[in-house]
């Protein structure tokens, strides 16, 4: 079953009277319990791609399917659809400095109108599922960026999204941490079942999905 | 008039027929001596005893020029030494500085007046202050009498008063303007140092209705809590104000030598509503900036 679906997608950006065309009739794929990675040279548009398919950007032209049905950022329920069914990582983690682990992990549910109970009870479990339950009332500051990155992930998985979107997890991490990050995509795909679109450069990493995508000349190859 | 040695003033006297014992309502400001006057004795104002170089037990000339009382040598000498038994402090200068308080006989002795009194004062409670000339108007009218607001000395302190308050609310209202403006900048200073924040909560699904409120409660709520630390500094400042004792005014220039404050509750309630509704336009200002906020900007530069 198609879980995430792109068509057709174009997306031009100017700059000083000069058009760079990143996405060029772009279509994209993933079924449901992939692990899809997406490599590049920098400035390609692989983040791009990611946006518009996380519903942060439009494309110029073209659609994006989740679950069969065409969605798009301006639409009324965008935020409904980025909350419920879509749980983003980013190479920064973007986490909340004022707001300690449990917390963090707990927004989205706190935003899709859970109770804090519930919220907190969840957050706890996904955690300890990522190996932070000593952290749990840690603020981001005091941990590493290892856990930092496990932190922004437990979040995004608190609303079991249909689809993880990830863009450079490991972007900014050493090679043990980054090996670490990796592993635990790994496993949530695995014993989950938990679908992952993964923008990396690392190609090695990117070796160990299960499909693989190339952004080049605006097109996936 | 009123003299001691060389140094003569013009005073203005006040004669009563107390009873013994009587209680009366400029006793509070009696600093020194009795309130009551008694046969050949007067209390006179702080300021006037010190131009005339007088202190308590002192004799005080008073001195009643008559017209009907014209000799070949002049004006005829009416000259009434009077014991200084009262020393009072009201605050305003005018009466510090020019009233005689005595015992009505000893004023009918002065003016050689046989009995009676010479003009009837009546004392209106503050309600009635603003009506003063048409009700001396009406009873003038009713009684055929020579009837007439004596609100005098006063009237010209009220109306600068007045003035000074429309004053002080144009300058209140400037400041409430620049209050407005810094909450304008600082909420639209709040938005760009959160703008990380607010793009990630629009990332995890958040609406912009939502960011809004969340950061319309952080900031209402501190605005409000500074309303009521800055009246209740107010009040206490206030209440410094008139207890103090460190600093007086020169009544010569400014009428009075301490200032009077009332804190009126009703004008603390609309200060504080104003102030409310004020503070709550300008968070709304700078918080429509969020709903064109485009996460995609946010996130790529952080």
């Amino acid at each position: 079953m198609i879980c995430l679906a792109g068509k057709s997608l174009r997306k031009t950006y100017s700059d000083r009277g000069q058009h760079i065309e990143v996405l060029r009739d772009t279509n994209f794929e993933v079924e449901c319990g992939e692990l899809v990675c997406i490599t590049g040279k920098s400035g390609c548009g692989k983040s791009t791609l990611l946006h518009i398919l996380g519903l942060l950007d439009d494309p110029d032209s073209g659609k994006v399917l989740i679950g069969g049905e065409e969605v798009s950022s301006k639409m009324a329920k965008a935020n409904q659809i980025r909350n419920r069914d879509i749980g983003f990582v980013f190479q920064f983690h973007y986490l909340m400095e004022d707001l300690n682990s449990r917390e963090n992990v707990a927004l989205p549910m706190l935003i899709a109108g859970s109770n804090k109970h519930s919220a907190f009870q969840r957050a706890d479990e996904l955690l300890a599922m990522l190996g932070l339950e000593q952290r749990v009332n840690h603020y981001p500051n005091m941990l590493s960026g290892g856990e930092q990155q496990r932190l922004a992930l437990a979040r995004a998985l608190i609303n079991k999204p249909k689809i993880v979107l990830a863009d450079e997890p490991t972007g900014n991490l050493d090679p043990q941490h980054s090996l670490e990050i990796w592993n635990l995509f790994e496993k949530l795909n695995r014993e989950l079942g938990q679908t992952f679109v993964i923008v990396t450069h690392d190609a090695e990493l990117a070796g160990r999905s299960q499909k693989r995508y190339e952004l080049r000349d605006g097109i996936l190859i | 008039m009123a003299y001691n040695g060389s140094k003569v003033r013009g005073g203005l006297v006040n004669a009563y027929a107390w009873k013994q014992g009587e209680r009366v309502n400029y006793a509070k400001y009696v600093k020194k001596g009795k309130a009551l006057a008694g046969q050949g004795e007067v209390v006179v104002g702080s300021y006037l005893a010190r131009e005339l170089g007088l202190a308590l037990g002192d004799t005080l000339h008073l001195v009643y020029p008559r017209m009907d009382q014209i000799s070949p040598l002049g004006l005829y000498p009416n000259d009434h030494p009077m014991k200084i038994t009262g020393i009072y402090d009201s605050g305003f200068y005018e009466y510090d500085r020019s009233l005689i308080i005595c015992n009505l006989n000893d004023a009918r002795e002065i003016i050689s007046l046989p009995e009676g009194f010479s003009s009837l004062e009546i004392k209106l409670k503050p309600e009635y202050l603003d009506g003063v000339e048409d009700l001396a108007y009406n009873y003038d009218k009713l009684l055929g009498r020579d009837m007439s607001a004596t609100g005098v000395a006063n009237t010209q302190l009220l109306r600068i008063v007045r003035m000074q308050k429309w004053l002080i609310f144009i300058v209140f209202s400037f400041l409430l303007l620049i209050a407005g403006i810094n909450v304008i900048s600082a909420v639209s200073t709040l938005i760009y140092d959160k703008k990380n924040e607010i793009a990630v909560l629009k990332t995890l699904g958040a609406s912009s209705g939502t960011i809004k409120r969340l950061l319309y409660y952080q900031v209402a709520f501190v605005c409000l809590a500074s309303i009521l630390i800055g009246q209740l500094f107010g009040y206490i400042l206030s209440w410094l104000v008139v207890h103090q004792r460190f600093y007086q005014l020169k009544g010569e220039v400014y009428f009075i030598n301490r200032l009077e404050l009332y804190v009126s509750p009703l004008n603390q309630l609309v200060i504080f509503l104003v102030a409310a509704v004020v503070a709550i336009l300008c968070i709304r200002i700078p918080l429509r900036r969020i709903d064109r906020m485009f996460i995609i900007d946010l996130l790529r530069n952080p």
